[in-house]
């Protein structure tokens, strides 16, 4: 093999050479000033380096490079990159209320590594490959997730993700060994040929539910949810939105991995199954999101509907149904990290809750018509980006016949609509304390801007969805 | 294979004006909204002004252009309907091969010209009002950008060339006027007026949207060319379903749009949200009430009106939400005592008129009901438009809403012209001849009467009557009413304010009110011809999939029911001369003070009681069937269940603490039973 024909594979040897060196550079540099630098522009090089570089496919044994996974794996390095953004505050003195972090470069070490297994699940060809990944892309969190110091919440939310992680664990290995036991092989061509060939084999079946039981728990599908919300209130805010983005997406994408590719043959027959764990995490998220207080919590809620809408996807064809994912994942990305933006600015003063928002419309009326977009568009209210998604997985399932399902999922949305307004109400109509004005670095303003124009054209111009349809699709 | 109905045209000016009907609006939202808006509210208000006058200028071209160059085209006929422009902007790809695309056009087709007409004129008087309305309020620079986006999405809706774009624009209308609804929005009723609107109609809305899925999906195009025309009936007229639970996939779709507009349109019992919309500043409130907003539910159904005759199931629906919601509305409007609301009312009532003519197109004469409804949402803009601005210039005076404030005013003197052209206004709601009213609702109870519909048409004349009760009430009263009654003449606010800001007519705030009085009076004459006589709305096209003949033309029925408009007549004058008798010769105030009321006046003046119904159900039934329930269960038994299973039964004192760790369990548990069921009852059953 020539040097050249590594080319694709740059992006994962060039994001685990930044793993390493952002853990290092924690040695030489005092304030954590270095590492945020080197991440953030690492990350940017990458993202531009998958989106633009090259464009050639390549299989290196069970490691393939394929568009699709480009198109996941820039995905992944955005929300890092929109974490790493985030979490800069949480760093400084005085940037939060709860408490500074302290060890920049670890935290971010321990993001690019957990990208590094999202990096490897996407390129799987085979099962070990793909629990490798699954491992990689979990184990940081657990540290991530207790990375508050001297924070009970934070070290019992660490504690509770070992817990149900291990768990999980065991579950995905013991589906991957049914799965080996039905079809005698372990990489995804000759799965795939073995499930066309015998697709009734109970092995199978059983390795299939105990596979989608460990992808459950990462997806935070109900009823395999309920570590949620803990987690996400105790961790700390950048890790929440790492694993309500990131983590997220990884868990789609490796659910849209298994179940579009080597499982597709079954995948009609598990209609009922996915559409029974759309309704169930669609309610169960739309319920639990309308008593919260605290927005962490909240957001856990809300991230288990979201994501009752995206298995929707899983009951249409292949390609439409990856771009609608895809998609979805985007546009909730945008409006989850302008929300955690917004988190992060109230929590330099106050309590990361609902009424930590009161009399936002005051203090800075900007960010208070920002909350009010990404409100709108997590209900899905057209012109912002939710809207278009929703649409998309809507008539995914609706070109399939699922009417009743279409129906329950619009009537969630309007239920959603409910609570998502009280978080407007906060702002907008809640007395105001005495909370001084809000004032925003240049950095904020611009990153805030930038989300907020994404809400829009997103939810307008279906061009980055076209791109992705093509992208993801083939 | 949609195209085929489209006239193909090429008049280069009409296709400029088109983009600049949709350009003009959004750009004076962007400039003022993003910029000039804080420099300076005058100049905000007078560019958004200006640039709704060359709206209304482009769209005068467009129509004349059309009416030019396709609907008197020879050569084109009987294709009516044009597209200005068309781009693809969305493409679904749906696996089994079918795409399914959704565009982005501008359809031109009578009613659609008609209702551009309309929203960008209407939109013009009402901006120009508002520079003096908005005058000295501090959010003024908020506001013009606002109602500029209003009109924009108004006129997107009514140009869609397709169902897709026409629930983005739809939904687009709903968050404008949510906003505008809750300008002020430092006052909480403002603040809950809004929301409610917003709610209630996403509510319906999720309806419209399932509806358009199916029926999207299933007709394989969204386009209206398309849906419009006999496959598109057909393809869809089967049963979908399994087992007990069956129904037609023509009458669900529809029956699901209609939903939408059902909505939207503020019919019984959806309409509870329109009355609380006053609590917007007045000009939003006239705009919402004429040209935009609620008449977008009327729209729909008609732009779908192939589809829906179709349906037979589907127009009895409408027919009736429309006549119940046309007489209950008006019955309530008898009662109320606060200006706008009495006039939320009567656009209520109105509205289901115009829904109801529609459904009595099942009864075999679908032409004459179509143009009938568009004809009363035509003149229905201009006569509740100057209603409204005329009410807005009165509580611009008095600083009151109170209907019993201001007839101790004597404002009869002091704003002379508010006078006259209330009066023109009423007369024309009242359907008093020869005013524009009078011809519309004509036409109307002819398309019950010409398709056999007699409880629409008993409705129709009750409403009338009713209508011209209320409309004749609320004249009196404002105009020639006296301060006896409920309140005692020293204590009046009203006088009070008045010589605090004595009574003046502002002249940017009179002339839209003068301008208004001429459509108000004339355009039902002007306009028959048009609606009713020789250049038809309703072509072939639509005759075609409804299996209406081409002789079945609106209006030739006539001869058939020549009593009938000298009995609304009389049932209109009776109904105002009653008024006039309580109101105006025997001073009566403003009816019953509270004590003396008797139960049903009690009932009207309520609303039916229909919002603390609603209030009932969602506090109580909701949060304490629904929802508090489940949280008890969540927390207490499933929680508590699998703790006692795995044998860590904790007490409650400790639960915050040390619970933790046994409720990881309990998520175990629940995760693995969720496994468990999910494979005995999804998998493949072994």
């Amino acid at each position: 093999m020539t040097l050249a024909e590594f080319t694709p594979l740059l992006p994962d040897l060039l994001l685990l050479a930044l793993a390493l060196a952002v853990l290092k550079i924690d040695l030489w540099s005092e304030d954590g000033e270095a590492g945020f630098h080197l991440t953030w522009i690492g990350l940017a090089g990458l993202a531009l380096l998958l989106a633009f570089g090259s464009r050639s496919d390549a299989v290196f044994a069970d490691y393939h490079i394929t568009a699709a996974s480009r198109v996941w794996k820039l995905l992944f390095t955005l929300a890092t990159l929109a974490t790493v953004f985030l979490s800069r505050p949480y760093f400084r003195a005085g940037g939060n209320a709860r408490g500074t972090l302290a060890k920049s470069g670890a935290f971010f070490g321990l993001l690019l590594l957990c990208m590094q297994g999202m990096f490897a699940l996407v390129s799987a060809g085979n099962l070990i490959v793909f629990y490798l990944g699954l491992e990689l892309a979990t184990m940081p969190i657990y540290a991530l997730a207790a990375y508050q110091p001297r924070d009970a919440d934070s070290a019992e939310a660490g504690s509770k993700y070992v817990l149900m992680g291990g768990f999980s664990s065991a579950l995905t290995l013991f589906g991957i060994s049914f799965l080996y036991g039905a079809t005698g092989s372990l990489g995804f061509p000759a799965l795939e040929a073995a499930v066309r060939a015998a697709p009734a084999d109970p092995a199978l079946w059983g390795g299939i539910f105990f596979l989608l039981g460990g992808l459950g728990f990462k997806l935070a599908m109900a009823p395999l949810h309920m570590w949620a919300p803990d987690v996400y209130q105790g961790a700390p805010t950048p890790v929440m939105a790492f694993l309500s983005v990131a983590s997220k997406a990884a868990a789609v994408a490796a659910l849209a991995t298994l179940f579009l590719s080597p499982l597709n043959a079954v995948r009609p027959d598990l209609a009922p199954c996915f559409a029974a764990a759309a309704v169930l995490s669609m309610v169960a998220g739309n319920l639990g999101a309308m008593r919260q207080k605290d927005l962490r919590r909240f957001v856990a809620y809300s991230s288990v509907a979201q994501v009752g809408y995206m298995l929707l996807a899983m009951l249409g064809e292949g390609d439409g149904s990856r771009a609608a994912l895809v998609y979805n994942l985007v546009t909730y990305g945008v409006t989850g990290f302008a929300l955690y933006f917004i988190m992060g600015v109230i929590g330099k003063e106050g309590p990361e809750t609902m009424s930590g928002l009161r009399g936002l419309s005051r203090r800075h009326p900007g960010l208070a018509v920002l909350l009010v977009l990404c409100m709108f568009s997590l209900a899905g209210v057209p012109p912002l980006a939710g809207f278009l998604g929703k649409f998309m997985l809507f008539s995914a399932a609706a070109a399939e016949g699922h009417y009743l399902l279409v129906g329950i999922a619009v009537a969630n949305a309007v239920v959603s609509f409910y609570y998502y307004m009280l978080v407007v109400k906060e702002a907008y109509i809640a007395p105001p304390g005495e909370a001084a004005a809000i004032r925003l670095r240049p950095l904020q303003i611009m990153v805030l801007w930038g989300l907020g124009l994404a809400l829009l054209v997103l939810g307008v111009c279906p061009a980055p969805a076209d791109w992705l349809a093509r992208a993801a699709g083939n | 294979m949609g195209d085929t109905r489209l006239a193909a045209f090429a008049w280069e000016p009409m296709h400029c004006a088109a983009y600049g009907i949709l350009l003009l609006p959004l750009l004076s939202f962007l400039i003022n909204g993003l910029w000039l808006g804080r420099k300076s509210a005058r100049a905000s208000a007078w560019t958004a002004t200006v640039l709704m006058g060359a709206t209304a200028a482009l769209s005068i071209i467009v129509a004349s252009g059309y009416r030019d160059h396709i609907l008197t085209a020879p050569h084109l006929f009987p294709a009516r309907a044009a597209l200005a422009f068309e781009h693809t902007w969305l493409d679904f790809s749906l696996g089994s091969g079918a795409v399914l695309s959704a565009r982005l056009g501008f359809y031109l087709d009578p009613i659609s010209v008609m209702m551009v007409l309309v929203i960008s004129f209407i939109s013009f008087l009402v901006n120009l009002y508002s520079i003096g309305y908005m005058k000295d309020d501090a959010g003024a620079g908020r506001f013009f950008p606002l109602l500029s986006f209003f009109s924009f999405t108004m006129l997107g809706l009514v140009v869609s060339s397709n169902l897709a774009q026409t629930f983005f624009f739809w939904e687009l209308v709903g968050a404008a006027s949510y906003l505008l609804i809750g300008f002020w929005y430092a006052k909480p009723s403002a603040v809950a007026a809004s929301k409610k609107a917003f709610i209630l109609t996403r509510l319906a809305d999720a309806f419209f949207l399932m509806g358009l899925l199916a029926v999207g999906v299933n007709a394989g195009s969204f386009d209206f060319a398309h849906l419009n025309g006999p496959e598109a009936a057909a393809a869809l007229n089967h049963s979908v379903g399994a087992g007990l639970v069956t129904f037609n996939l023509l009458s669900l779709g529809t029956l699901g749009i209609y939903m939408g507009a059902w909505g939207k349109s503020a019919m019984f019992p959806f309409h509870v949200w329109l009355p609380d919309a006053m609590e917007g500043p007045t000009p939003v409130s006239s705009l919402i009430h004429s040209a935009t907003m609620v008449v977008a539910g009327v729209y729909l159904t008609a732009r779908l009106y192939p589809l829906f005759s179709a349906a037979e199931y589907t127009l009895r629906v409408v027919e009736c939400t429309g006549a119940f919601t046309a007489v209950f509305a008006a019955a309530i409007a008898c009662a109320q005592t606060d200006l706008k609301r009495i006039l939320a009312f009567s656009t209520l009532s109105q509205l289901g008129l115009m829904m109801s003519a529609l459904g009595t197109g099942g009864g075999g004469e679908p032409g004459a009901a179509y143009t009938a409804s568009m004809f009363h949402i035509f003149t229905h803009a201009f006569f509740k438009c100057l209603l409204f601005l005329s009410a807005g210039a009165v509580i611009h005076a008095i600083h009151s809403n109170d209907i019993r404030e201001a007839g101790a005013g004597g404002l009869r003197k002091a704003m002379p012209r508010t006078y006259w052209a209330t009066l023109i206004a009423v007369a024309a709601i009242a359907g008093i001849w020869p005013l524009s009213g009078f011809f519309s609702k004509e036409a109307i109870l002819h398309a019950a009467l010409a398709n056999g519909r007699y409880g629409a048409l008993a409705a129709g004349l009750c409403t009338g009557a009713l209508t011209a009760f209320y409309m004749a009430r609320y004249f009196f009263l404002i105009f020639h009413g006296s301060a006896v009654g409920s309140r005692a003449p020293h204590d009046s606010r009203a006088t009070h304010a008045q010589e605090a800001h004595p009574v003046r007519e502002g002249a940017l705030m009179t002339l839209p009110i003068l301008i208004l009085a001429v459509p108000s009076a004339l355009i039902g004459i002007l306009g028959k011809g048009f609606f009713t006589g020789t250049v038809r709305l309703w072509g072939a096209e639509g005759g075609a999939s409804a299996g209406v003949s081409e002789s079945a033309l609106p209006m030739r029925h006539a001869s058939s029911g020549s009593w009938l408009p000298a009995v609304a007549t009389v049932l209109a004058l009776s109904g105002a001369g009653i008024a006039w008798y309580w109101y105006a010769f025997r001073k009566n105030g403003a009816a019953f003070p509270d004590r003396r009321a008797p139960a049903w006046y009690r009932i009207l003046a309520e609303k039916f009681y229909i919002d603390e119904i609603y209030l009932f159900l969602a506090k109580r039934v909701a949060s304490k069937w629904i929802a508090a329930p489940a949280e008890w269960t969540e927390r207490n038994i499933v929680n508590g269940a699998f703790d006692w299973m795995t044998g860590a039964v904790k007490r409650l004192a400790f639960l915050q603490s040390i619970a933790q760790s046994g409720q990881v369990q309990a998520y175990i548990a629940v995760a693995l039973l969720g496994i468990y069921l999910l494979f005995r009852f999804t998998g493949p059953g072994y």
